[in-house]
């Protein structure tokens, strides 16, 4: 998770739903297998997915088992796509089933959104009167900061990504750019260069920018911010960041790129 | 497997809406089709070529809109419309392999070979047509964006050109007495900057569909839907 999100996600279904939610702080277990997994984004995504299911059944079971699955796929998910090669049969998406949990704990799945477009879902929640803070936030993938540290995971790499993620998505509000904006996040990359910091040389890890703009995420370009801008950025976290000393934009758009690095 | 109630596997109960169903032969933009609709306040749904004829008896719609593909309709085995569609009276909206399709369905015919033509083009509008009633002026020219290999060479029976670019011929052809209208052009993307304004036009004046598909009304069916579904 980013910073602080946890805390939100928590307050927004006590204080605005008024739901009574299980949090489960598992970072350790997580991070514990993402290190022994190794660098492969394909085994740290599976990694992932089943230690989910794993502490979420167990969860589940301590408050007597869980009948329904709230999930949010969207119509994209779902519409059945042609296939020349098949026959007249159709290929059917495979859905966001974490990993096949509902079949597993046979939960029946609730998925109101399953009609929707992904901008169709923001106007559904202003009419729900959900605050603009989380009708408007950032798509973030399901696996996490974990795809956006390639490479082996560490508690100390999530760490220096998380900081230098903050002050990139706090620049970027602060600019009034937020809502312009697709997608922003930080990538922390697997190399080291040499620096100089003050008096004394550093041999600390490049961190990628990107920012995206997008109407659906089916395609993307990079967002053309002002140089000054990224140089602030630039400076805010080598100052602030212990463990980085070089800062670097993304210029991508998608295709060919994809808006993530794993 | 799943335990997925029947009314979140279709989208059955959504067929209270007017809603006009899209059938897709697999073209890279039939998503952005839906997105239009939908903007017009109509409920669609997208279905491939291959379910397009139960999806027809299922939702009754009141307009069906064919989308393009990348497949030549001069192929043995190539993908068709199902034949329900023209014979339901509904307007139809064909554009780019969805017009090769209607031409050979309908008695046309359709030759490869000929220039492609990819990118911006502009039409000339010739006849009137309500596809255009607002939006284009007969005798005016206008950019499109064209993305095709194949072309109606003959025209089916009732059909006219309405307008017409430098490589196709029938860049719009239309019954309108039978409400069937084929674009050789794709306006659903952003390049044809009037699309959206034809689509409107199809979908609210032509089907005269309900723009009834808003998010509130959207909130209040799937809190219903939510809570027949999970309070017992």
């Amino acid at each position: 998770m980013r910073h602080a999100e946890a805390e939100q996600v928590v307050t927004l279904f006590r204080e605005h739903y008024n739901i009574p939610l299980v949090h489960v702080d598992a970072a350790d277990l997580f991070i514990d297998a993402l290190q022994a997994c190794g660098p492969d984004p394909e085994a740290k995504r599976k990694t992932i997915g089943k230690l989910f299911i794993d502490v979420f059944e167990a969860e589940a079971r301590k408050i007597g088992g869980a009948e329904f699955l709230a999930q949010g796929t969207l119509y994209p998910d779902v519409i059945e796509s042609v296939s020349f090669t098949g026959g007249p049969s159709v290929t059917i998406k495979s859905h966001h089933n974490v990993g096949g949990l509902p079949a597993r704990m046979n939960m029946k799945l609730v998925e109101p959104l399953r009609e929707l477009f992904k901008d169709e879902v923001r106007v559904l929640g202003r009419e729900l009167g959900l605050p603009d803070a989380f009708v408007g936030r950032h798509p973030f993938p399901g696996p996490g900061l974990a795809i956006r540290c390639p490479g082996e995971i560490t508690r100390d790499k999530l760490d220096i990504l998380r900081k230098a993620d903050a002050i990139y998505l706090e620049e970027i509000r602060r600019a009034g750019l937020y809502d312009v904006i697709w997608q922003a996040f930080a990538v922390l990359l697997p190399v080291k260069t040499v620096g100089v910091m003050g008096d004394g040389r550093t041999y600390d890890h490049v961190l990628a920018l990107r920012a995206v703009t997008s109407v659906d995420g089916m395609t993307a370009d990079f967002y053309p911010f002002d140089m000054a801008f990224l140089g602030r950025v630039a400076t805010r976290i080598i100052n602030e960041v212990k463990g980085i000393n070089r800062v670097t934009y993304d210029v991508t758009s998608k295709p060919p790129g994809t808006i993530e690095w794993e | 497997m799943l335990h997925r109630p029947a009314q979140w596997r279709n989208a059955c109960d959504m067929a209270q809406h007017d809603t006009i169903l899209i059938i897709d032969f697999g073209s890279q933009v039939t998503q952005l089709i839906a997105r239009r609709v939908r903007e017009t306040g109509v409920y669609c749904e997208i279905h491939p070529f291959q379910s397009a004829e139960a999806a027809l008896h299922r939702l009754s719609p009141k307009g069906v809109i064919l989308s393009g593909g990348p497949a030549s309709v001069t192929d043995a085995g190539s993908p068709r419309a199902p034949a329900a569609v023209f014979a339901s009276g509904v307007p139809v909206l064909a554009i780019c392999y969805g017009q090769q399709t209607t031409a050979v369905q309908l008695g046309g015919s359709v030759e490869g070979g000929h220039a492609a033509e990819f990118g911006r083009a502009d039409v000339q509008i010739k006849a009137p047509s309500a596809l255009f009633d607002g939006v284009w002026q007969v005798g005016g020219s206008y950019p499109v964006w064209m993305s095709h290999g194949d072309r109606v060479t003959v025209l089916p029976q009732g059909f006219s050109v309405k307008a017409t670019s430098e490589n196709a011929p029938f860049a719009v052809a239309s019954d309108e007495a039978r409400r069937i209208y084929t674009t050789m052009f794709h306006p659903e993307v952003v390049h044809t900057p009037d699309g959206a304004a034809l689509l409107r036009n199809f979908v609210t004046r032509i089907v005269g569909a309900n723009s009834d598909w808003s998010m509130a009304a959207y909130r209040d069916e799937m809190i219903a839907r939510i809570r027949a579904q999970v309070l017992r």
